[in-house]
């Protein structure tokens, strides 16, 4: 929890996707509904950065695409990094090949290379301490 | 020398200057050697013999009498005056010798030996013993003055001999050192160079190397050069091609294999299944594009691309492939203009195919949620489709390099340009119906790909 500009103390509670592949987005928000996780999407990298200066507060995870139109893939990673401060994890989901070498030199939490299990995404949740929802009985 | 000169001539050079050198070295050596000869035969001819036959005639005077006659005298007399007559003619070893002896001041010789002569002559006819006897000793001691030059002469001319050799010899070795250390140091740096480049090659490194002559090496060198660059740019081609493939693929892959596992482990809501099976069903329309497309590509490649012809409606085919890429336009085109029934001859499946590249192109560069412009308009011979890709800031050489086998642009190129795999095939499709495609800049600055087929 952080205390907002006006005071309140506002809720980590959101996962921010950024993927400019409309399905892959809509994939990873059912995944997110259907664990209770409210969800915020952004198509390209430039997005992001305005989605994560209006909501800073909120954002508890970021889940980043490498390449994205706009912008070169590095420099969007740093940004978005830089933009996300320590409190907030990004983690690279990206369908370009040695996945684990490209997140090695840059400075994300982790990553997950595409295709991706939906339990995957779920337990990036779990790493981020999402606060998971009741299953019913 | 100049790096021009080719190798061949360098070496030819080379030979024919130690040939040179060697012929006159022989040269020299024969004449050398035969003057020595010459000089030798000279002095055992004319002083040796003659010194030889004075001694026996000296001995034969010493018994003589005043008034007695001595046919052995005479006959001496007869053959010393003929060999002298020959010794001071004008045979080439004669004229040396006299000329050697005119060198060396020493003129008075022929003139005393001839005075002897006569004097030996006056004596025998006179019978005169001690006028022989004396006139026999002058003889002697002049054959022994001539043998005594002669041998120096001889000595003498033996030394210079010698000595041309020698400088011949010397000049000739230094000449042949210093040409043949050029030659070396011309070629031999250079080809060093290039072997160490081609094994550096072999062990998967390129670099370029730079040769400025323009020989056969530089020739060698620069054809290396140009092969061995085109397969590093080969290789990398293939390298991005595989790469961008793959990513490409993948795309798809994750959303099927996404919402299939969510259908598998969350079945319900059902509108979750319709909406997961709807995206299933369009990302392996997608994928299976894409796979065909590659496979396509490769046959277009190898020059065995499948061409099976049939009269179909062009502007019928353009809006199907509309109707289903609609999906992935972010916003829908705008028709300018389609020309209805536009029938061409071509494969209805290969023409898909082009269009479909194209139309995937035209989106992955435009401006993010700009419209394609498309018309289709029937000219008098045919069908000439425009597509407009409204992003003016892209660099048209960019655009070229998209129809280029295996060719692919990245996103790392820092213009921001999203794109497929490329534009080889839509061309080659474009090319074996008979027709073009090509990209131009259109008047409103925006780029275009502009396609025309015999209609």
């Amino acid at each position: 929890m952080s205390r907002s500009a006006k005071g309140k103390i506002a809720v980590r509670d959101t996962v921010l996707i950024v993927d400019d592949d409309g399905d892959v987005r809509s994939l990873i928000t059912t995944v997110c509904e259907i664990n209770g996780i409210r969800v915020l999407e952004a198509a390209d990298c430039s997005s992001a950065l305005k989605v994560l200066a209006r909501e800073h507060d909120r954002v508890r995870l970021v889940l980043l695409d490498y390449f994205m139109p706009g912008m070169e893939p590095i420099k969007c990673v740093n940004t978005v990094v830089d933009k996300a401060g320590t409190s907030i994890p990004v983690f690279l989901l990206t369908a370009a090949d040695n996945t684990a070498a490209r997140a090695a030199n840059l400075r994300v939490s982790g990553w997950l290379s595409k295709p991706f299990e939906v339990s995957g995404i779920a337990e990036l949740f779990y790493a981020a301490s999402f606060p998971q929802k009741e299953k019913k009985k | 020398m100049r790096n021009g000169v080719s190798v061949g001539h360098r070496l030819w050079l080379l030979v024919a200057c130690q040939t040179a050198i060697a012929v006159t070295l022989v040269l020299a050596g024969g004449q050398t050697i035969s003057r020595m000869a010459n000089d030798y035969r000279h002095m055992y001819e004319f002083q040796f013999k003659s010194i030889y036959s004075v001694r026996k005639a000296m001995e034969e005077a010493a018994g003589l009498e005043d008034g007695a006659r001595s046919g052995m005298l005479d006959t001496f007399y007869q053959r010393y005056r003929a060999k002298w007559e020959v010794a001071s003619g004008s045979t080439v070893d004669a004229v040396r010798f006299r000329e050697d002896l005119s060198r060396a001041g020493e003129n008075t010789l022929p003139r005393q030996e001839s005075e002897l002569l006569t004097k030996l002559r006056q004596a025998l006819e006179a019978k005169d013993a001690n006028g022989i006897r004396e006139s026999l000793a002058g003889l002697y001691d002049v054959n022994i003055r001539y043998s005594l030059f002669a041998y120096r002469s001889a000595a003498d001319r033996n030394r210079t001999g010698r000595i041309r050799l020698y400088v011949i010899g010397i000049v000739g070795v230094a000449l042949i050192l210093f040409l043949g250390l050029h030659v070396r140091r011309a070629i031999a740096p250079r080809i060093q160079r290039l072997v160490g480049f081609v094994r550096e090659f072999q062990n998967g490194t390129y670099k370029k190397i730079n040769d400025e002559g323009s020989d056969d090496v530089a020739v060698l060198t620069n054809a290396l050069n140009a092969g061995f660059s085109a397969i590093d740019s080969r290789e990398r081609d293939h390298e991005r091609f595989l790469s961008i493939a793959a990513h490409e693929l993948k795309t798809p892959v994750t959303s099927i294999y996404g919402y299939a596992s969510l259908l598998v482990s969350h079945p319900q809501p059902a509108s979750n299944t319709e909406q997961a099976v709807g995206i299933i069903y369009r990302q392996s329309w997608r994928l299976s594009r894409l796979i065909e497309s590659l496979f396509l590509a490769v046959r277009a490649r190898s020059g065995d691309l499948r061409f099976v012809p049939k009269p179909l409606k062009f502007s019928a085919l353009l809006l199907r492939v509309l109707e289903e890429m609609q999906p992935f336009f972010p916003t829908a085109p705008k028709l300018v203009r389609i020309d209805e029934n536009i029938c061409v001859l071509g494969d209805e499946t290969l023409l898909e195919h082009a269009l479909w590249a194209l139309l995937t192109c035209a989106t992955g560069l435009s401006t993010k949620s700009a419209a394609l412009q498309l018309s289709l308009v029937h000219s008098d011979t045919s069908a000439h489709l425009e597509i407009d890709i409204p992003k003016p800031d892209i660099p048209m050489p960019e655009l070229e390099e998209l129809f280029m086998p295996l060719r692919a642009m990245e996103y790392e190129t820092g213009t921001g340009i999203r794109s497929a795999v490329g534009l080889y095939l839509s061309r080659e499709i474009a090319r074996v119906h008979n027709g073009k495609l090509s990209v131009q800049r259109l008047p409103n600055l925006h780029p275009a790909f502009v396609m025309d087929l015999p209609a």
